[in-house]
């Protein structure tokens, strides 16, 4: 076995990342006490999947990632294996409206969420593979179109669930990803008024997505229909204040707030620490996106630093996503935080998302 | 290849477009979360607690009603009403800072049928009418008022969701009729209907407070402190003049009075001459305040009737106020013989006329004018002042009247108090009727000397009675004696009050003497009271007036008395209302006027106080368990009773006689027949704080 003589992991990636996971643990308890008749059946089950989490982490930080831009095979595989993974959800009953879940031996599983990072690996894959024509107008078009059509499948089948949210932000990600592989400025503006042009006619067909799209923007309007959730959710994070109600003190959280230990749970973690933990939350996020940029800087290997940029971009602007979301700077969703809301399969991707940036993180030059 | 750029340069140059686009996104997030919770922080939080907060009204504690030696005559005692939270039961209900905007969506039947189907065999209803009200669009709906302990206990047991308890008081009569229609009762609310009740319902009932609590969005309220935004004051006990004991033994002699000559009605009043004190006060029919109202309208608001069961509901109470009425100060009646001895009175006090004077009473018929012929109902010849009024002659009592002028006839009337209210302060008193003396006709005069053409209350006749046998002095009447705060401080105390002097000391006296042998030779020699108990007083035996004429067949036949003679302590008017036809107030009255002055002599010499009154008849016909609907058991106040073997329902009923709590303690699931009590603490027969926690241990049979 030969030694390894690579950098040692970025440790302040892996800081940031415990912390936000160990505020998360606070607070799935902290909004989920009173919604089961054993007050810690949700930190106990967000416990267990963030020991699983950490295992991941640490063993994928130690991979060598580089080896599979040799090796497609793999990446294949992985694809065909989520694609049915993705149609088997909707075997299962659906939850809230949704068929978002697998359940195996009585535990829940969200394909999805592993797909986000998946999606990452294929699409920085591609763009290094084809990283000559992306130059030239006329080859770049059929390969992105081939990127467009390998992806739209899984992505058809989440926005089926429906998860809008995990849609959004995958596409958001990609863009991102092609537009970082060099794809040429016209296909490139070409591309993103594509994706654009197919939220609005998204939107535009569903009067539903219409309407909540449209009640962020002024939420007292219509306090009790679709406004209600955006109302309750900035009566939350307002009562906050600068230092809070004290931690286990919302009120919020007892039932005014949709979701309150999951996609509005940085509404109860505003309303119980006020603006110091929110600016706390968001600043280790800020702390992830300067790590991960720097080390996508500094890794020499193109496939790598989209690799890098990719996971980073995938968990700092989902929390962005969420945040804009509780604040009303953006439409309702139904968008997780990273490492902190309520969800052992997201709680899971997201560490191991992050154990892939810790393993890019040894790779980087002086 | 040239003018190409290659990816990887590419990339580089865009990943700052991206780092740019991704800080701008954190700084926008930053200055939004620094304007909803610096900026806009007050707006929020005023948001915030305007739906969180709620105000929950905390009932005061009603007053008690005492006797004058403090016994309990009407008591407040902690009930537990059931309640439900109807938003519990639908899942996608949203709270709104203003209740138009509250959102209910699809209830959730399936919770709320089964809530409903455990709570049915407790409450013994429907579980479809229950369930009606568990989904019914109010945030709060009571489901039963005041259940009894046992009921409660079972339903706790249940653990339900979205149903509660709220701490009430259930009014209590602990002597059952006694007093009833003096006590009043109170509706489901808390609110004085009749009597006492009614007249003071304002210092009884107390001022209510207001908790804020904070509530969940689905209604729910979380009690986590005793945050008053109003604190609750309770209401002041109330010391009644009335005895009790007298109270009891002058409702025997009614009933009996009752049963023997059924009469439409019959009351009494006895009163302390002295001090215008009302010691009993009592008519018949009675009813139980404890349940005045029948099951069909107990345990739901008015508000809930349907029209048709508020017009049925407004009936019953109607029938009830008749029934209820307070005769003594209500009925307005002409006084008839018992006026004589006012006019007796007045003649003396003017020197018209003096002791054992003679007056010819012309063989018992006077032809005093074309429209008025004066009759006696035996012929007498020449009477003697005293003998005018023992064999109760109008035509003697016309002679003594008229020697009065006008004028002083009417204001000696006056002093004694007719024609105005007597200052008792009771809903529905009549202040009688006397005209004054320029609308007089010419046979006014002789009529008002022996009871007619006036109309007076029975109390307004007792208490210028009482004049007579206390020295002259009309006295107003009293019901209330103390008022006490909830903590036992005396807050006022209602002393005797002198309206006037109607008539000297001197006439007083003679008078007295005088009446003395209405008892010993007239017409009342059945009254004469066991132990050589001297007394004085008058027959009645007034003429009805039916379709504008009086009939010789319908009468009020009464007798008024005081004793002992030297130095009255007691007296007393007792009336019936159309006896049985052609008896006067000396066949019917005088008797039951004995039996109720040889009771209360008894009750004064052995002195045999209320504490040790035994007897309490408890009105258990509203429990829930098919045991013997009445029991009549004896429980000693003060006292921890023996309830060993007893079912839960006796058991409880004892306790809370004896001034005890019950704390029930339940085993296993509820039982299919009654609970009964297992073991007690404290056991039997050792010294009880009024108020002290009893507990119960259960078993099933």
């Amino acid at each position: 076995m030969t030694p390894d003589v690579r950098r040692p992991v970025d440790r302040w990636l892996l800081l940031f990342a415990l912390l936000l996971t160990a505020i998360g643990m606070v607070w799935v308890y902290s909004a989920s006490g009173l919604k089961n008749r054993v007050g810690s059946a949700f930190l106990v089950q967000q416990l267990i999947a963030g020991g699983i989490g950490l295992g991941i982490m640490l063993a994928l930080s130690q991979v060598e990632l580089g080896v599979l831009r040799e090796k497609p095979k793999a990446l294949q595989m992985a694809y065909g294996l989520f694609v049915l993974l993705l149609v088997a959800v909707f075997l299962f009953p659906a939850v809230n409206g949704a068929h978002r879940w697998i359940r195996v031996f009585g535990q829940r599983f969200q394909p999805s969420e592993f797909f986000k990072p998946l999606a990452i690996l294929i699409t920085a894959w591609w763009m290094v593979r084809h990283q000559e024509v992306w130059g030239r107008l006329q080859d770049s078009l059929p390969k992105l179109v081939m990127l467009v059509l390998v992806l739209a499948l899984p992505l058809g089948l989440i926005l089926a669930e429906p998860d809008y949210g995990a849609t959004a932000l995958i596409l958001l990600v990609v863009f991102a990803l092609v537009m970082l592989g060099g794809v040429h400025k016209a296909l490139l503006a070409g591309f993103g008024g594509f994706l654009i042009l197919g939220g609005v006619v998204a939107v535009l067909a569903s009067p539903y997505r219409m309407v909540r799209l449209m009640s962020f923007r002024n939420p007292e309007a219509d306090p009790l229909g679709k406004g209600h959730q955006a109302l309750q959710s900035l009566i939350a994070v307002g009562n906050g204040g600068l230092f809070g109600v004290g931690v286990g003190n919302s009120m919020q959280k007892l039932f005014y707030l949709p979701e309150a230990h999951n996609d509005f749970i940085f509404a109860v973690i505003a309303e119980e620490a006020g603006l110091v933990g929110t600016v706390v939350v968001l600043l280790l996020f800020v702390g992830i996106l300067w790590r991960g940029y720097r080390i996508a800087r500094r890794v020499q290997d193109g496939f790598l630093r989209l690799c890098a940029m990719g996971f980073m971009l995938l968990l700092v602007s989902q929390a962005f996503m969420n945040m804009s979301v509780v604040l009303s700077l953006a439409p309702n969703k139904g968008i997780p935080l990273p490492f902190i809301s309520y969800g052992g399969t997201a709680l899971m991707a997201s560490m191991a998302t992050l154990g892939l940036l810790l393993a890019i993180s040894k790779e980087v030059g002086e | 290849m040239l003018g190409q750029p290659q990816a990887r340069d590419l990339a580089a140059t865009r990943m700052p477009w991206i780092l740019g686009f991704m800080a701008f996104w954190a700084l926008l997030i930053l200055l939004r979360l620094v304007w909803v919770q610096v900026i806009s922080h007050d707006r929020y939080q005023r948001r915030a607690r305007n739906q969180h907060l709620t105000k929950v009204p905390v009932m005061a504690v009603r007053g008690e009603l005492r006797d004058r030696h403090g016994a309990s005559l009407a008591i407040s005692t902690r009930a537990e009403s059931l309640f439900c939270t109807p938003p519990t039961f639908y899942p996608d209900f949203r709270s709104a800072p203003s209740e138009s905007e509250v959102v209910w969506g699809e209830p959730d039947r399936k919770a709320a049928a089964k809530v409903a189907q455990a709570l049915a065999p407790i409450l013994e209803r429907s579980s479809r009418s229950i369930q009606e009200k568990l989904l019914r669009k109010k945030p709060f709906v009571y489901i039963e008022r005041q259940l009894p302990p046992e009921k409660s206990g079972a339903v706790r047991d249940l653990k339900l969701e979205g149903v509660d308890f709220l701490p009430e008081s259930r009014r209590q009569y602990p002597r059952g009729s006694l007093a009833c229609q003096i006590l009043g009762y109170t509706n489901i609310d808390g609110v004085g209907q009749l009597g006492i009740e009614r007249t003071y319902n304002e210092p009884l009932a107390g001022v209510d407070g207001e908790l804020v609590a904070p509530k969940d969005a689905r209604g729910r309220l979380l009690m986590f402190e005793e945050n008053y935004a109003k604190v609750p004051v309770n209401g002041t006990t109330l010391q009644l003049t009335l005895d009790a004991t007298i109270q009891h033994i002058v409702e025997q002699a009614l009933e009996e009075g009752v049963n023997t000559y059924h009469p439409l009605t019959a009351y009494a009043v006895v009163v302390d001459p002295n001090t215008g004190e009302i010691l009993a006060m009592a008519g018949t029919p009675t009813f139980d305040p404890n349940y005045p109202v029948s099951k069909k309208f107990r345990n739901r608001p008015e508000s809930e009737f349907s029209a048709a069961e508020k017009e049925e509901y407004r009936r019953e109470l109607e029938r009830q106020k008749a029934a209820r009425k307070v005769h003594p100060v209500e009925d307005a009646y002409e006084p008839g013989s018992t006026m004589k001895i006012f006019t007796a009175a007045i003649a003396l006090e003017e020197h018209k006329i003096h002791l054992g004077e003679r007056i010819d009473c012309m063989g018992g018929k006077w032809h005093f004018s074309k429209d008025l012929t004066i009759t006696d109902t035996h012929s007498h010849g020449l009477l003697t002042f005293e003998e005018v009024l023992w064999q109760s002659s109008n035509v003697g009592a016309a002679k003594m009247g008229l020697r009065l002028d006008r004028a002083t006839h009417y204001q000696y009337l006056r002093k004694f108090g007719f024609g105005e209210p007597t200052g008792l302060n009771f809903p529905g008193e009549t202040p009688g009727r006397l005209q004054a003396p320029d609308r007089w006709s010419a046979v006014t005069q002789p009529t008002l000397c022996y009871g007619y053409g006036l109309s007076t209350s029975p109390l307004q006749v007792l208490m210028a009675g009482c004049a007579l046998a206390n020295g002259g002095q009309l006295m107003r009447p009293l019901l209330v004696q103390k008022v006490y705060n909830d903590q036992g401080a005396l807050l006022k105390e209602h002393r005797p009050e002198i309206r006037g002097q109607a008539v000297s000391h001197e006439t007083s006296v003679m008078m007295r003497e005088a009446l003395k042998g209405v008892i010993t030779q007239g017409t009342a020699k059945k009254a004469q009271l066991d132990g050589g108990v001297e007394a004085f007083g008058k027959t009645g035996t007034a003429r009805k007036i039916i379709g504008g004429k009086y009939d010789p067949k319908r009468h009020y036949a009464s007798f008024m008395g005081f004793f002992p003679a030297d130095k009255p302590q007691y007296g007393m008017l007792f009336m019936l209302d159309e006896p049985t036809s052609g008896l006067t107030g000396g066949d019917v009255a005088a008797p039951l006027f004995k039996k109720i002055g040889d009771g209360i002599m008894r009750y004064r010499t052995t002195g045999r106080g209320l504490d040790q009154e035994p007897d309490l008849k408890l009105n258990l016909r509203d429990w829930p368990v098919s045991e013997n609907d009445e029991a009549v058991v004896h429980v000693e106040v003060g006292k921890v009773p023996n309830v060993q073997g007893l079912t839960l329902k006796a058991a409880v009923n004892r306790i809370v006689m004896a001034g005890g709590v019950p704390r029930v303690e339940s085993q296993g699931p509820p039982p299919d027949g009654p609970y009964v009590v297992l073991s007690q603490s404290p056991a039997p027969n050792e010294r009880l704080e009024y108020g002290s926690s009893v507990r119960l241990k259960l078993r099933t049979p």
